[in-house]
């Protein structure tokens, strides 16, 4: 196992320096200039800010100063939030979308998953469809559709929460709620299908025949082996959620991570644009190990294999 | 009973006869997968019959309500909603349709073979695909964008860009799905057999692991489907995908979330169809799912 | 069943609990005088020397004071500021301000004439790389000092004769340069404040954060919240503080417009920065007292590349003018929010006579369109609108594409892009026709004008006409308002002949303001001074 984690740990810092590269020399290759608006500034303004940023070097300096400046913990500094380091940018709004990531996650999980298993367990009844149904809400109204409803329902019209902003604890509801409900939707599906697969196995059959009680084979038997895909599906999902939606930040005005992603890349930030997604990468790397480890844990015939 | 004429019985009704024939069956799925081809058809036939063109404008009219001449009412340049939801389900449709398609076919092969072979070179794969996940994809469409920009003239071919677009990110969540679950496969008594056999590797994977993921792998691609349509609107807002005044479900519910309190129906014609369809394609995959099911099925 | 009764009566308690909400935070606000306003995006900096746009001028209005200041209602009168009185010499092209003997710093220090010196020349520095270093251009040699032409900053025309006299020597005779000091690029920056965090020319400077920041206006920096809001409040230390009403200004980072309006429905903002289109019906039918219309002296048009070939035929330039229908777009898509442009400068002073050369009449822009060798649009080779990712750009692209397309049977597409790619796009010349907005920095025609000149930044057309640019150059010497006028007039005039760019419609603001707001009124460049605004205890009427 330990030799496992460590083979893990250096594919994954392989797989920081691929990404880092590439979107190195991708966001270079953008057009745009972060200094444009819509008075357009002159060519000695452009060709100073180049200057100060470092801009003017030749594009393999440029790299090599990147590598060697955040090999150092320093990750540049944002173009567009003057005098704001990346590094202080994500310290300053990770901390916000992670608890409303995971708030959304917990909701997601508690509505999701339930239902998903009782529809397998009961499956082609009416507590199939009906949870199913209400289940794929999620999905079809996206989140730019369900934010704002939520925000004009239950914050002007009923008057119970605030439409947006961060100031009391009753704020979080109704985000997380929006960005939970979508992910749910995914919980719900991938638990029915992973259970019915499980449940449709040989030793359920034999635990079954052997007169287990039913709610004991699901909790017992079926769950290892029944939330297999949702748990490959929740890494990227894991990660994902924690690092904010740019759309659940905008509607429920939220200062999170989530849209620096989005917005760094349309202003071409480029030291912001790498810091944000290499931190995501980061995070993606680590969640997809937890659910390898937990895949192996949950499955005795799987063993940990070092390479 | 021959041990042949076994083997030749277990042929004859394949897994694919045998699930179609527990498709029929299953009456949720099959009233789904009509109403889903009903509204389809709707989408490609309807235009064609209205009096109305996508890009008709009527200036002085603005948006309206439903009427008796503007069954779905219009919007704010007073164009008729209904062909333009059914333009637009043709453009969703296609995009949804097909970039899920190549997102399955990319998935399924590439994460069956990492999760058969295993080891370091699973190890190389799923490492492939972090590093995939791990690039922004509002920066690897720009540079498409960039890229392609010498091609992009005709509809079509901005159809296909964006096809190829969304399917290219698509796939990734999906191929770590098919690995976890080929990963458990491969360990288990069916595929020790199939190899004692010496049965290849290509065969071993196509013919005896991906049939068993199909479950999963038909519930996550009807997934996939609802995240293409939405990749497509946002695409398409900038500047890569379909033109204005083209439209598609993505880009009507959109612009009618962004007016949802004055003009409601521009928010809810769009939506219902949207959601309408893709409720249907997901129970009609669960009933998929289902029916490829062999060994729920003989419970 | 306990599990069940626990979760109900959790529910009910929390159902009652919302019922008898407490004061919305408007109120609580309006009573401690603080002003809830949205403000947009996040700025890009609280640094004078860093911004650019009108919504980052706001906050340094709440913070910053220059030279002069704003009247409260009207845009042309100008008060005294940080200079108690001053006198023009040279025939304009010499001022001297005093400076009051009382002015300080937020944190006590005297405010004297070398920080404005060295405010601008830290700004024309060539190695900072202020982001509108041209609206100090009008000094004498700061251009060339910008360039790197003139090391010596004593050959620029800002001298500090003493502590409280500052001399500006300008290029040339402006008799309006007082509105010009009103742009937040004249504001000074506290240099010793700036110089203890770090490099007076370093772009990682941390002294524009609250417990550094140091400033000279009515309010001080409280908090800045990134991405999430600014807040202001009183400051001790200003100069005419007794008639400040405010207590506070607190600025909203609100960039989803929808988001802003359920803000101010919500009662947690006093004043919106924007409206959406959609919603203005609503409010000019249900909550007219909330609504404000109002003129902004701005211009919204459409650039034609002037290098390519189809657009180097004027015929097709004005028949592409022509067919453009401009009372029906503004009237009917636009629900009349803004007024359709016949011209380029909009309305703004008596003294200027508008030269509107612009009509519609598609008859004869078909006829033109013949003319130039493609009768009904035939044979036009095959060019599109480029808008950046904005719903109302595209949306009014869609109108002129259907009114080309009836009008004159042109095929016109639409292209769209994200914003910093499409200003780079207009940038490099890279485009058909365009969609362009500009706003006056002061309120003078030339303030439309001088960017048509050959080589400007935001010429982007490939237009030049050396008659043109000898006109603005005279206009720089004028120092006759009619005289003045006259040969903007004529510059203008020979500018809309050629049909360059096809106007569309001259901006109008559309904000919501809560009763409570006291002190605001209507100005066409849209600042609205601080110090003259208060807050009573109104409330807003249930908006559903």
């Amino acid at each position: 196992m330990f030799r496992y984690l460590l083979s893990r740990f250096l594919q994954s810092l392989l797989v920081l320096w691929v990404v880092v590269t590439a979107i190195f020399f991708m966001v270079k290759a953008t057009p745009g200039d972060p200094f444009a608006s819509e008075k357009a500034a002159s060519k000695y303004v452009i060709e100073q800010n180049n200057k100060v940023f470092g801009l003017d070097k030749p594009l393999l300096v440029q790299y090599g100063i990147y590598l060697k400046n955040s090999l150092q913990g320093e990750m540049g500094w944002s173009f567009k939030a003057e005098g704001r380091s990346v590094r202080e940018i994500i310290a300053e709004s990770f901390p916000t979308s992670m608890r409303l990531g995971l708030l959304a996650l917990a909701i997601a999980v508690v509505i999701g998953t339930p239902i998903g298993v009782i529809a397998a367990v009961r499956q082609n009844s009416l507590s199939d469809y009906i949870p199913m149904s209400l289940a794929m809400i999620g999905i079809c109204l996206p989140t730019f559709v369900m934010g704002p409803l939520l925000a004009i329902v239950f914050g002007l019209k009923l008057g119970w929460f605030n439409v947006a902003g961060l100031s009391e604890w009753s704020d979080w509801v109704l985000p997380a709620t929006t960005m939970g409900l979508f992910y749910a939707a995914y919980f719900a599906r991938l638990a029915r299908a992973g259970m019915l697969e499980t449940l449709s196995q040989d030793f359920i059959r034999t635990a079954k025949a052997k007169g287990v009680p039913g709610w004991r084979i699901v909790i017992f038997h079926a769950l290892r082996g029944g939330l297999l895909p949702l748990l490959s599906f929740l890494g990227p999902a894991m990660a994902g959620i924690v690092v904010g939606s740019f759309v659940v930040e905008r509607v429920f005005q939220i200062p999170g991570l989530g849209q620096h992603f989005t917005e760094a890349a349309l202003n071409k930030d480029s030291a912001l644009v790498l810091g944000t997604a290499a931190f995501y990468c980061a995070i993606l790397v680590v969640a997809n190990l937890l659910v390898d480890v937990l895949q192996v844990l949950l499955n005795p015939r799987l063993r940990f294999a070092a390479s | 009973m021959t041990p042949t004429s076994s083997m030749a019985l277990e042929r004859g009704s394949s897994l694919w006869k045998d699930a179609f024939h527990r498709l029929q069956q299953n009456k949720l799925a099959v009233l789904c997968l009509i109403i889903f081809v009903f509204i389809a058809v709707l989408c490609i036939v309807g235009p064609w019959l209205s009096p109305y063109s996508e890009s008709q404008t009527d200036l002085n009219l603005k948006a309206t309500g439903p009427s008796k001449a503007h069954w779905f009412g219009t919007d704010q340049l007073g164009r008729d909603l209904l062909v333009r939801v059914m333009e637009g389900g043709r453009i969703s449709l296609a995009v949804g349709l097909a970039a899920t398609l190549v997102s399955v076919l990319i998935g399924v092969a590439y994460g069956a073979t990492a999760g058969y072979l295993g080891g370091k070179t699973d190890a190389a794969l799923m490492r492939i695909v972090d590093v995939l996940f791990g690039i922004p994809f509002i920066i690897f469409v720009i540079l498409l964008r960039v890229v392609m920009d010498p091609i992009l003239h005709t509809p079509w071919q901005k159809l296909m860009v964006l096809f190829l677009a969304i399917g290219a990110v698509e796939w990734l969540t999906m191929a770590r799905i098919v690995r976890g679950q080929v990963l458990t496969l491969s360990k288990m008594e069916f595929t020790e057999a199939a190899r004692s056999l010496g049965l290849s590797s290509r065969r071993i994977i196509f013919a005896h692991l991906i049939p068993n993921t199909l479950g999963p792998v038909i519930v996550y691609s009807t997934l996939t489907v609802p995240a293409v349509m939405l990749t497509e609107a946002v695409l398409s807002f900038i500047g890569l995908g379909v033109e204005p005044p083209q439209s598609s479900w993505g880009l009507l519910i959109k612009d009618g979330a962004a007016a949802m309190e004055t003009y409601p129906w521009l928010l809810v014609f769009p939506a219902i169809l949207f959601a309408l369809s893709l409720f249907c394609l997901n129970f009609a995959g669960d009933g998929l799912r289902d029916a490829l099911d062999v060994k729920g099925a003989k419970d | 069943m306990g599990f069940v009764r626990h979760i109900l009566v959790g529910l009910i308690m929390f159902a009652a609990m919302a019922c008898e909400r407490r004061e919305s935070m408007v109120t609580q606000f309006s009573r401690e005088k603080i002003l809830l306003k949205g403000n947009g995006t996040e700025p890009r900096s609280l640094d004078l020397h860093l911004i650019q746009t009108t919504t980052e001028h706001h906050i340094m209005m709440a913070l910053f004071e220059g030279l002069v200041n704003e009247d409260a209602a009207d845009d042309t009168t100008i008060h005294p500021g940080v200079a108690e009185t001053w006198e023009s010499l040279d025939n304009f092209s010499r001022w001297v301000f005093h400076l009051r003997p009382d002015a300080k710093w937020s944190d006590g220090t005297p405010l004297v004439a070398a920080d404005f010196v060295k405010s601008y020349k830290r700004q024309l520095s060539p190695s900072f790389g202020a982001l509108y270093p041209e609206m100090l251009y009008k000094l004498k040699n700061a251009e060339s000092f910008h360039k790197g032409e003139t090391k010596d900053f004593n050959q620029v025309g800002a001298k500090a004769l003493d502590d409280h006299t500052l001399e500006l020597t300008l290029n040339g005779p402006i008799p309006y340069f007082l509105s010009v000091l009103l742009h937040f690029t004249w504001f000074p920056v506290p240099i010793q404040v700036i110089e203890k965090y770090g490099e007076l020319e370093s772009r990682f400077n941390q002294w524009t954060r609250p417990g550094n920041m140091v400033s000279n206006g009515p309010f001080k920096l409280k908090e800045w919240k990134f991405k999430d809001y600014i807040e202001t409040e009183r400051n001790p230390h200003y100069w005419d503080t007794k008639n400040v009403k405010l207590n506070g200004v607190r600025f909203v980072v609100v960039p989803d417009v929808a988001t802003e309006e359920r803000l101010f429905r919500n009662g947690r903002l006093h004043m919106t920065e924007t409206l959406g289109l959609d919603r203005i019906p609503f409010y000019k039918e249900n909550f007219p007292e909330v609504l404000r219309v109002y003129p902004y002296l701005g211009v919204y048009f459409y650039r034609m590349n002037g290098t390519l070939p189809v657009f180097k035929d004027v015929r097709v330039r004005q028949a592409l003018n022509l067919a453009l229908d401009r009372d029906t777009l503004v009237n009917q898509t636009l629900h009349g929010t803004h007024a359709p442009a016949y011209g380029l400068t909009p309305p703004m002073k008596a003294s200027y006579t508008l030269p509107r050369p612009l009509t519609y009449d598609p008859e004869k822009g078909r006829q033109l369109l013949a003319e130039a060798g493609y009768p009904g649009g035939k044979g036009l080779p095959k060019f599109s609108i480029l808008v950046n990712d904005v719903e109302t750009h595209i949306l009014i692209a869609q109108v002129v594409q259907d009114m080309w397309k009836r009008n004159l049977g042109v095929d016109v597409g639409i292209r769209t892009e994200s914003s910093s790619v499409f200003y780079d796009t207009q940038n490099r010349l890279d485009y058909d026709i365009a969609r362009a907005g500009w706003i006056a920095d002061f309120v003078e025609p030339i303030s439309f004008l001088d960017m048509w000149t050959k080589g400007n930044q935001n010429n982007m057309t490939g237009w030049e006409n050396a008659q043109f640019d000898k006109l603005i150059a005279d206009s720089y010497t004028a120092t006759d308002p009619a005289a003045r006028g006259k040969i903007m007039e004529e510059a203008e005039t020979l500018f809309m002949n050629d049909f360059v760019i096809v106007p569309i419609y001259w901006y109008n603001r559309q904000i919501l303001v809560h009763p409570a707001v006291k002190g605001w009124h209507v100005k066409v460049l849209d600042n609205h001074p601080f110090t003259a605004m208060d807050l009573g205890d109104e409330t807003l009427p249930a908006i559903h």
